[in-house]
């Protein structure tokens, strides 16, 4: 679905991305860990356009994407979350969800319709239903709670429709309670035929919800396989344990 | 005693001046991009369509949306100015365009330097010149289509795509909003109103002169749209009904113009920022709470007054 | 054409004496809070005024300046207390507006209190002139330069060199932090403002005098080309805002010397201001993020 050819990413003198060549197979939940600064962020950054690579390919569905703007990339089929939280903290939670939904909307001229059809707020509805939000519809989203708004954040990704969904850090400064039930939420958008991408630091949660991962350290890919083969890996164990403990062992 | 043909000259004048209010009320109030230059867009209009009726004999009716087109490609350029600067910064930019423009209109010859242009004709509409009353009702229908144009916006995609502009800009492009696109079409749409709004002036006075769009008539207009609340159809009216009535009601307010929209704006900003009726304001929510109980289909829009 | 060159030469650093001083005190007020200082040109402009009263009451040019230095500098620090602290969490673009709100406030103060027409500002100093290969210079010049360049280099040397300078270039960073280490960040944020301001009138004084003249207006090109000068130094580079005061300043003159038709000055240097926005939106000598 999603193929990454030898991907490099320099800031100034900082490789934070070397020789990346990842895939992504329709329909599966696919897990990106490493340690903190490794490049996990920046490597979603590229794949939904809001950084250019200084070079190799990404491609989907057969297209070359790595120029296009993160709006044209949402129009065809890959949606994200943020880290941090990015609601449109004085709107509602509606009209955020409804915002998304109408992402068909903002090309060419299409703008001037107007967003009050059954068919967008219908969809929106069902969506805050699906992220289990019906509760703060009317709420002003700036003012719920991290947890919620993280619903919110998966909630905009869904309305677009994604056939690729990039979840970045979905239970990052979330409660034990509150990450079992994104994960629940994360299963439920998988069985709609979504394919999923995530990004975590919570090494126990990506190992339990991914059926394959790749290891990402200081930019390289170190390791790849199934959750169970990956966290015996040698290498992924240094890198999380650190340089000095590696070191010592070898 | 006032006489008619005075309160003709301050309703139209408030017309016009709302008319431009409401352009800068696009760009700033909905998409959130400051524009402290607003008054040369609303020049730009006027010595557009001063030159065009003057010196080329061309119909006002002719004249009056290209003033506003002309208004609208400058906007254009400063949208695209606008896409690498982030607000402060911006903010500045505008203020230098305001002063290069008028700087332009005072040096060169075709805006008739520092004499400016003189006999700007009035327009006619089947043989009758448009005087007094009919003019005020010309500017009338003109600040109605654009207020019927902010309505739409309002529930149109394009007034979602610059409202999430404003909020966040990742966020916007996240959901498939070319940002971009959209912070160019907020400074060009606006500059658009401006510039309407500007020939309307110059057929008004019949002279105009560069000084006519200074910087402190951005300021004006700033204090307009602020006043009256950001993000309302109705705020650039309230706004530009305010700070031009006045100064007409406490004449010696009238001298005191500028330290008056200083003290105004600074009050505002700091403890009122949402202005008389812009969007959370108290005003603004009241009025959402009383349609919201009678229509129930549009509870969707009504938000602030139950969860604030 | 060789003493022209040179006669336009010490034109252009006499005009950028005060967009030196202007933009020093810009920079270490934006620096420290992110705050586009709009109405610091008010400073000034209220500095000349109270140079000039303490001037018509004492006759002395010493007390002159030190007057309008004192009052700047009050009248600074009781902008930042009243209007800046209480705003720092507004975005930006609503500082600058209270900010261009306050400089208004203050001009037009300037203009109901002292009348709208300029006032003549003539001291009592014999001005003495010399002619050196063609370039003229007069003793009221040399002074001018004199006070204001050294000033300018008193306050960057305070900035760059001094504990409490470094302390404030510091805070910059991260005024959080600095908190939570214990620094009186208010009383840092206060000496900053104090020391720009007291400098902003002290050239305002100095401009009065120099040009024997003072009036309502003078801030108007001032408040705005400080701007493009902040912007010329890349936004807090202490360094950035003397060269970018003196490119201005000395580029100003010739243009007007040489192309003085096409534009305006003061239009040339937003033009200046906007290309340099454009190309290089993080300021000329500012590094790129």
């Amino acid at each position: 679905m999603l193929k990454i050819v030898n991907l490099n990413k320099r800031f100034g003198g900082l490789q934070a991305l070397s020789n990346v060549n990842m895939e992504v197979k329709k329909g599966e939940i696919l897990g990106v860990i490493g340690p903190n600064g490794a490049g996990k962020t920046t490597l979603f950054n590229i794949i939904t356009g809001f950084l250019k690579p200084t070079s190799g390919r990404i491609i989907f569905q057969g297209m070359e994407i790595q120029r296009l703007p993160p709006a044209k990339i949402v129009k065809l089929g890959i949606a994200r979350t943020f880290q941090i939280v990015k609601p449109l903290k004085n709107l509602t939670v509606f009209e955020n969800i409804l915002t998304a939904v109408g992402y068909q909307n903002y090309f060419g001229l299409h703008f001037f319709k107007r967003w009050n059809e059954e068919e967008y707020v219908k969809k929106a509805e069902k969506i805050i239903k699906l992220v289990g939000l019906e509760g703060h519809r009317d709420t002003v989203s700036g003012l719920l709670p991290l947890g919620l708004q993280k619903r919110i954040e998966i909630a905009k990704a869904l309305a677009v429709e994604p056939k690729l969904l990039l979840l970045d850090e979905p239970t990052a400064g979330m409660s034990y309670e509150e990450s079992e039930e994104i994960k629940e939420l994360i299963k439920r958008v998988r069985e709609r035929g979504v394919t999923i991408m995530l990004v975590e630091h919570n090494v126990p949660f990506a190992v339990d919800l991914t059926d394959r991962m790749y290891v990402l350290s200081y930019g390289k890919i170190i390791a790849e396989g199934s959750p169970e083969e990956v966290i015996k890996n040698k290498k992924v164990i240094e890198a999380y344990l650190g340089g000095e403990y590696a070191s010592v062992e070898s | 005693m006032i006489s008619v043909l005075y309160l003709i000259t301050i309703l139209t004048l408030i017309g016009i001046y709302a008319l431009a209010t409401l352009g800068l009320n696009i760009t700033m109030g909905y998409a959130g991009q400051v524009n402290l230059g607003q008054a040369a867009f609303v020049g730009i209009g006027a010595f557009t369509s001063a030159i065009l009726t003057t010196s080329y004999h061309i119909s006002f009716w002719i004249a009056l949306p290209l003033a506003g087109i002309m208004a609208f490609l400058i906007g254009i350029l400063i949208g695209i100015v606008s896409i690498r600067l982030k607000q402060d910064f911006l903010a500045i930019t505008t203020i230098g365009f305001n002063f290069i423009v008028v700087a332009i209109f005072l040096y060169y010859d075709v805006f008739g330097g520092s004499f400016g242009i003189i006999n700007i004709p009035r327009p006619t509409l089947f043989g009758i010149t448009l005087k007094s009353s009919y003019y005020m009702i010309l500017v009338f229908i003109v600040l109605a289509i654009a207020m019927f144009f902010n309505y739409w916006m309002e529930n149109s995609w394009l007034g979602m795509a610059l409202r999430a502009i404003k909020e966040d800009e990742d966020a916007a492009e996240s959901m498939g909003i070319d940002v971009k696109k959209y912070k160019i079409i907020a400074f060009s749409f606006g500059a658009f109103f401006a510039g309407v709004a500007g020939s309307l002036l110059a057929h008004f006075k019949t002279y105009i002169v560069w000084s006519d769009f200074g910087f402190s008539v951005s300021i004006m207009l700033l204090t307009m749209c602020i006043l009256g609340g950001l993000e309302s159809m109705y705020g650039p009216i309230i706004g530009a009904s305010i700070v031009i009535l006045l100064p007409e009601i406490f004449r010696p307010l009238a001298e005191y113009r500028l330290i008056t929209y200083a003290i105004f704006l600074i009050v505002l900003l700091k403890y009122m920022p949402q202005g008389i009726i812009g969007r959370g304001s108290y005003l603004d929510r009241k009025i959402r709470a009383f349609f919201k109980g009678e229509e129930s289909t549009r509870k969707e829009e009504d938000q602030n007054a139950e969860d604030s | 054409m060789y003493s022209s060159i040179i006669q336009e030469l010490l034109n252009g650093i006499t005009l950028s004496a005060v967009y030196v001083a202007i933009a020093l005190g810009l920079t270490i007020t934006y620096g420290i809070l992110k705050i586009l200082h709009i109405a610091h040109a008010g400073v000034y402009l209220w500095g000349a005024y109270i140079g000039y009263i303490a001037y018509v009451y004492t006759g002395s040019v010493i007390l002159s300046l030190i007057f309008g230095a004192l009052g700047a500098a009050l009248i600074g620090v009781a902008i930042e207390r009243v209007f800046y602290i209480p705003a720092l969490d507004s975005p930006p673009h609503i500082t600058l507006i209270i900010s261009i709100a306050l400089f208004t406030l203050l001009s037009e103060l300037a203009a109901k209190t002292f009348g709208y027409h300029p006032k003549g500002f003539t001291i009592h100093w014999p001005i003495y002139s010399w002619t050196i290969g063609g370039v003229v210079i007069n003793s009221m010049q040399i002074f001018f330069l004199a006070v204001v360049y050294s000033a300018s280099i008193g306050v960057w040397l305070w900035a760059t060199k001094t504990r409490m300078g470094l302390a404030s270039r510091a805070l910059i960073q991260d005024i959080e932090t600095a908190k939570s280490m214990g620094v009186n960040v208010n009383r840092l944020i206060d000496i900053n403002f104090l020391v720009g301001s007291a400098l902003a009138g002290l050239s305002g004084v100095l401009v009065g005098m120099y040009y024997t003249i003072i009036w309502p207006h003078m801030g108007d090109v001032v408040a705005y080309k400080g701007l493009v000068v902040i912007v010329l130094g890349g936004f807090g580079s202490i360094i950035g805002a003397i060269v970018g005061g003196l490119i201005l300043g000395i580029s100003e003159s010739y243009l007007i010397a040489y192309f003085g038709n096409i534009l305006p000055r003061d239009a040339f240097a937003f033009l200046i201001m906007i290309i340099i926005l454009i190309l290089r939106p993080q300021g000329l000598f500012g590094r790129s993020e």
